[in-house]
């Protein structure tokens, strides 16, 4: 799920950049240093909307440079149990598929594919369901629900299911 | 013959008159004869043997019957040893049996018929066996057999049920100097066993007589040879029976067996091989194409010492068909391979025309069937092995191998077949493994679910287990809140999808993993660590908060490290097992990795100190650097690299399943992303943010402040800097000032971006006063890098040429020589030194611009390359370094006219070479007229104007034009003469290697082209939008034409790696630059440096050389 929070960070900047564009220094730096990061508890940090409250800088002794809290509002993505996510299929072989939400991977395990769908090697590796009208390869959305999470530090893996009602393929990739 | 000897003493015991003296006498005389008549001794044994058999005919036939002589054998064997297997007991009961041998006499007398009917009786039984052999089916018999003999094994429980009395009743039984002595005689060669059956026989005979020996008993053992034991209480006892009989030695008489070691000489230790498989075991074949194979046994003979096993048979029909016929079909012969384990088919083997007997089961339920002798059931092989042959398997066996062996009798099991299903059977098959193996255990926090009871299918959590064994269970439904107390029987463990658990014991003990499915009693689950899925029992797991990857340790080793296997072997441990690890070796290629099962002691060591590698373009890869992958099954893919060896990379693709996400891959088929900058840049403290404020470093969040167009041709940097490119405006930055001036439109700066890639990185300087500091690149000038140094507290200024080339110190090989046209034009002539040196000098001083005819040009957005304001290496050509060496003065001249040194190179075009060496170039030089275009038009004119000084192809007439002489020109004299565009221009070759108009490389597929960097030949496939080439290579022949080979190699290089090959006429032409880039056409012929070209669209022009490609193997 997608949620904008506003999270706090400290970042080290080098008095080089004191000055009059301080604070656009500070959010470029804050962008490229939390964009794309990943954190157990908040999950991906998608994109930083904004930056609020700049504290004052504490001069670290001996280098110069000054440390500044930052707090920032951002979107994360945050994966729950038995939420229910769209994602594209990234790659498909016979134990499985794994599937992307933006920044997160979900695993889709052949125990988990409803029965009737089988695995096809031939050209695309593709689960192609009995009457051949669902194939899931890589390219096409499918609608899933997630099972599992695990949670490291720098990284979220989920595996998900499509053996329910209502999950599955939701629109072929081009040229189906 | 044999038989009517037996009948015939037969006939004389029942008589009575046999003599001791006549039949030790007749034994002596056959003695003699065996030494010269085998024929007689084989008649001799077969009657011994028969006699023996007889008297144990006769027991059981008192028993059964009737029996079968096959049988008969393997049970007098089993009579042997029987009576040494009997232990105490056997003493004791003999001490009992005071008359015992009156006895044995008494009822054997009893018992015997008449001579007639003893006659009569072996011929009956002679015909009943033959009437059983023709009647009896092979299941009526095996039925027969079983029934006959298979209650040994019961009375072999029964015997060993009395040994276990308890330890005094045991001493009681020891020998005492009131019980009879053992007695050792040597026996003549191995006829031990011989010697005793002629012992009984004899001691049959005189007790028939009445004069019984006084013996007690004669026993050997197996593995005592060439001595016999005699129980007696008197030596002269044992004198007496052993004399006359041959194969002992009566003159060495007994010795006697003390006391102490009685028990010892009568001891059997039974532990033959295999004597623990009994029936419904799980086993091992050891031997036979089934060895290693699991089995299960489905009945043990013990007497035979042998089981019934039932394996998934291995078998080639095609193999089975007798040779003659498969000849005549044609099939291949001699296949040498093991056959796949399947299931047995009917049809397959019908198939192949063999001839399968089919017949009902016993029971009446379906059929077996024989094949080549063999018996196959349910699609088992049952095959008979001896026992020694089979190894037991302790525990479970693998669940995946449970499974197919399950799955072959679930196969081929009929529809009617009311048990089957194939989760029943596995059930089945499980329920039997759980009985073999520990109990289930549970631990505090347990999620449980009671299976029998009142509260059956409650679920709750382990909180306490007792010592008892019982389990205190909280329930977590149903609003209960007291604990209630189960028997561990009563529960089970439960899991969900999405449940992380750990592996606690089995085969895969210590994985973690999540959980995808459950089908009691099985979980399937994938491991974090190899991301393999694996099937384990539910008993085994137990949930785990810890996210640790299982087990990734392997002794000193850890999952994923770098391995040395052996002297040129290294590899990736990819997983762990308990007492082996995989290693995925640098042996193998990305579609077809080899991947080794290691033991601790196939390690060497660990890799700690890992190099860099090269990319595909040259660039660095480092650990963590993300790379993509250009060929293989896996292109397209990126992955991060883990580990480098050599010019090996290993790579983890996040979502590659096998291998654990590994593969191996050479370094030049991969190409680093732009995406996370090498660790030399990242790894300099803030280095990006910093780097970005005040370079036009492309790297770091895209800012590219007054950035050139960089790549615009020749050696521009592989386009990997996609932020760079065509970010700045036109004519902007520093490619202006490096020889990119007035090249129009901004697209210059040929090196701008190397330069730029070295900043930030960490070299080590290899010559000069600082030779061996390192330190981290902050800046880099043409001739001038400034390194700020790890070791000390400040930063140094050195010659470029003393970094080491992969940081970019040496010009990059594949960047053509190219110098700035200007001392060709004309407005140069006889002024060009003078000229030069200005520029050099003082390239920035507007005074010196008015004097040099390309002034006009200089309107173009190049100047901007002056504007102090510019923060960009464009600065780089006002350091007063740059104005030094290139000093003709300063330089000694053509000795350092090496391409590597521009300075010096700018001397060597200084000298007196100099001028010739462009004079042929005059003649068709363009009006000067070209340099007043602007930037934007300067297409045709510059072109023109850089193209004319091109030397005819091969340029050998051109006296200094070494290519080291021109080169260096380039550098010092970039504001000298903007507008002229053609500073790619390769006096070598007389090729361009990129026109200055920033050649839109896709025309250069299917032309001829040159390979800068090798020298090869070739026809380009194919351009990529990131700059990148795949070249079909071929070859040159006399004529110094290209041919290509049908299966050309093809290779990925830089397109600022291409030349184009001359052409010819009739050629059918590309022009690659110019006003008329793009446009097709055929060459009507060649002019010194100029092609005259007709245009598909009927024009006729002539062209500069340089322009035109081939379209190599295309025809009008």
């Amino acid at each position: 799920m997608l949620y904008l929070i506003t999270l706090e960070r400290e970042l080290e900047l080098q008095p080089r950049f004191f000055g009059p564009r301080l604070r656009e220094v500070l959010e470029q730096k804050l962008i490229s240093e939390v964009e794309g990061t990943c954190s157990g508890k908040h999950g991906f940090i998608i994109c930083v909307t904004g930056m609020g409250n700049v504290g004052k800088g504490s001069i670290r002794e001996g280098l110069g440079t000054a440390l500044f809290k930052v707090q920032y509002s951002c979107v994360v993505l945050r994966p729950f149990k038995g939420e229910v996510i769209d994602c594209v299929v990234s790659s498909v072989s016979k134990v499985g598929f794994f599937a992307d939400a933006g920044p997160l991977q979900l695993f889709i395990s052949n125990h988990l594919i409803p029965e009737d769908f089988e695995f096809n090697a031939t050209g695309e590796p593709a689960f192609v369901s009995t009457d051949e009208a669902v194939r899931v390869q890589a390219g096409a959305e499918v609608r899933l629900r997630i099972v599992g999470t695990r949670m490291d530090a720098s990284e979220i893996f989920c595996v998900g299911t499509i053996k329910e009602d209502y999950l599955g393929v939701i629109s072929q990739p081009a040229g189906m | 013959m044999a038989r009517t000897e037996k009948k015939l003493t037969k006939a004389k015991k029942q008589r009575g008159d046999s003599d001791e003296e006549d039949e030790d006498l007749e034994d002596d005389i056959e003695e003699d004869e065996d030494d010269v008549a085998p024929s007689a001794k084989k008649r001799r044994s077969a009657f011994i043997d028969d006699a023996a058999e007889e008297e144990d005919d006769e027991d059981d036939e008192e028993e059964e019957g009737d029996g079968r002589r096959g049988k008969k054998r393997l049970k007098r064997s089993r009579f042997v040893d029987d009576i040494a297997a009997v232990d105490e007991d056997e003493e004791e009961e003999e001490d009992d049996q005071d008359e015992g041998d009156d006895q044995f006499l008494l009822d054997e007398g009893e018992e015997l018929p008449e001579v007639e009917d003893v006659g009569r009786r072996y011929d009956d039984r002679a015909a009943m066996i033959r009437r059983q052999d023709e009647e009896l089916d092979a299941e009526q018999l095996e039925a027969y057999v079983q029934q006959r003999f298979g209650n040994q094994r019961d009375a072999a429980a029964e015997f060993g049920d009395g040994i276990e009395a308890g330890a005094v009743q045991q001493q009681a039984l020891l020998p005492t100097h009131a019980d009879p002595k053992l007695w050792t005689v040597e026996t003549r060669g191995g006829s031990a066993r011989e010697a005793c059956v002629k012992l009984m026989q004899k001691a049959i005979n005189k007790a028939a007589a009445g004069e019984p020996l006084l013996i007690r008993s004669v026993f050997y053992q197996e593995h005592l040879k060439g001595y016999i034991y005699v129980e007696a209480h008197k030596e002269s006892h044992v004198k007496e029976a052993i004399r006359g009989l041959t194969c002992l030695f009566y003159g060495k008489g007994g010795q006697l067996v003390p006391m102490k070691e009685m028990v010892d000489a009568i001891t059997v230790k039974y532990t033959a091989k295999g004597s623990n498989i009994e029936e419904g075991a799980w086993v091992r074949v050891k031997i036979g194409p089934y060895s290693g194979d699991l089995g299960k046994v489905v009945s043990v003979d013990y007497n035979a010492d042998t089981a019934h096993v039932k394996v998934i048979p291995r078998l080639d029909y095609a193999a089975m068909v007798p040779k003659e016929e498969r000849r005549e079909q044609g099939a291949p012969s001699g296949r040498k391979t093991r056959p796949p384990s399947r299931a047995f088919s009917l049809a397959d083997a019908k198939d192949q025309g063999l001839i399968v007997e089919q017949r009902r089961k016993p029971g009446g339920l379906g059929f077996y069937y024989i094949l080549k002798n063999q018996h196959y059931e349910d699609g088992y092989l049952i095959k008979q092995y001896g026992r020694a042959r089979l190894e037991l398997v302790t525990g479970l066996p693998p669940l995946e191998e449970l499974q197919r062996f399950n799955e072959v009798g679930i196969s081929s099991r009929t529809g009617d077949d009311p048990d089957g299903g194939e989760l029943a059977q596995l059930m089945r098959s499980l329920g039997e493994g759980a009985e073999n193996g520990a109990a289930v255990r549970y631990e505090k926090g347990d999620k449980v679910v009671v299976t029998g009871g009142d509260l059956t299918n409650l679920r709750g959590r382990v909180t306490n287990v007792l010592s008892d064994g019982r389990v205190e269970v909280m329930p977590t439904q149903l609003g209960l809140n007291e604990a209630l107390t189960f028997d561990a029987a009563q529960l089970r463990k439960f899991f969900e999808a999405g449940d992380y658990v750990r592996v606690n014991s089995g085969q895969h003990e210590g994985q973690t993993g999540m959980i995808v499915s459950v089908e009691e009693p099985i979980c399937v689950l994938m491991t974090d660590a190899t991301r393999e899925q694996l099937q384990v029992f539910t008993r085994d797991l137990a949930e785990s908060s810890n996210v640790a990857s299982g087990v990734d340790t392997f002794g000193a080793y850890e999952l994923h490290d770098l391995v040395v296997l052996d002297q040129t072997t290294v590899g990736v441990i990819i997983s762990v097992a308990k007492d082996s690890c995989k290693v995925l070796t640098n042996k193998g290629s990305v579609d077809q990795p080899v991947v080794r099962v290691c033991r601790a002691i196939d390690i060497k060591r660990k890799v700690t100190r890992e190099g860099t590698a090269m990319d595909s373009s040259h660039g660095e890869i480092a650990r963590d650097s993300v790379v993509d992958m250009m060929d293989g099954r896996l292109k397209g893919r990126s992955g991060t690299v883990k580990h480098i060896f050599k010019k090996q990379l290993f790579l983890h693709l996040n979502d590659l399943l096998e291998n654990g996400g590994f593969v191996c891959v050479m370094s030049h088929k991969v190409k680093a992303k732009g995406g996370k900058a090498p660790a030399g840049v990242a790894g300099s403290a803030k280095g990006g943010l910093a780097n970005a404020l005040r370079s036009p470093n492309p790297y770091a969040l895209g800012m590219v402040p007054a950035s050139p167009r960089i790549g615009g041709f020749g050696a521009a940097p592989p386009p990997r800097f996609g932020g760079g490119r065509g970010d700045g405006p036109p004519g902007g930055g520093f490619g202006a000032s490096r020889g990119g001036y007035g090249s129009g439109g901004g697209r210059g700066g040929g090196r701008g971006g190397p330069d730029d890639r070295m900043i930030g990185q960490i070299t080590t300087i290899s010559k000069g006063p600082f030779r061996g500091y390192r330190g981290r690149i902050i800046k880099v000038t043409p001739t001038e890098v400034r390194v700020e140094l790890e070791a000390q507290q400040r930063s140094v200024g050195v010659p470029r040429d003393a970094i080491p080339p992969e940081h970019g110190g040496a010009p990059l090989p594949r960047e053509p020589p190219r110098f700035g046209a200007a001392p060709s034009t004309p407005a140069h002539l006889g002024m060009a030194t003078p000229n030069h040196r200005w520029a050099t000098q003082t390239p920035m001083h507007p005074g010196t611009m008015p004097m040099t005819p390309s002034h006009p040009g200089m309107a173009t957005p190049g100047r901007d390359a002056w504007n102090p304001n510019l923060a960009t290496p464009g600065r780089d050509a006002w350091n007063p370094n740059l104005a030094t060496p290139a000093h003709p003065s300063s330089n000694p001249g053509p000795s350092t006219a090496t391409p590597g040194t521009y300075g010096g190179g700018y001397a060597a075009a200084d000298t007196p070479a100099f001028t010739p060496a462009f004079t042929p170039a005059e003649a068709p030089a363009p009006t000067p007229a070209g340099f007043n275009d602007t930037g934007s038009a300067w297409g045709t004119g510059a072109a023109s104007g850089g193209w004319t000084p091109a030397l005819p192809a091969g340029g050998p007439p051109t006296v200094g034009a070494t290519p080291g002489g021109p080169t260096p020109g380039y550098y010092p004299t970039p504001a000298a003469t903007p507008g002229i565009g053609a500073s790619a221009y390769d006096p070598g070759s007389g090729q361009t290697t990129g026109v200055s108009s920033g050649p839109d490389w896709r025309l250069y597929e299917g032309i001829a082209v040159a390979l800068a960097d090798s020298g090869r030949v070739g026809v380009v496939r194919s351009v990529g939008s990131d700059g990148v080439a795949s070249v079909a290579l071929g070859s040159e022949d006399p004529d110094k034409r290209l041919q290509m080979p049908d299966n050309p190699e093809v290779i990925q290089t830089a397109a600022s790696n291409l030349q184009l090959l001359p052409t010819k006429k009739k050629d059918v032409i590309r022009v690659i630059a110019g006003d008329f880039q793009g446009k097709m056409g055929q060459c009507l012929n060649m002019a010194d440096a100029d092609a005259i070209v007709k245009l598909d669209d009927g024009d006729m022009k002539v062209m500069e050389k340089g322009v035109v490609g081939w379209l190599y193997g295309r025809t009008s």
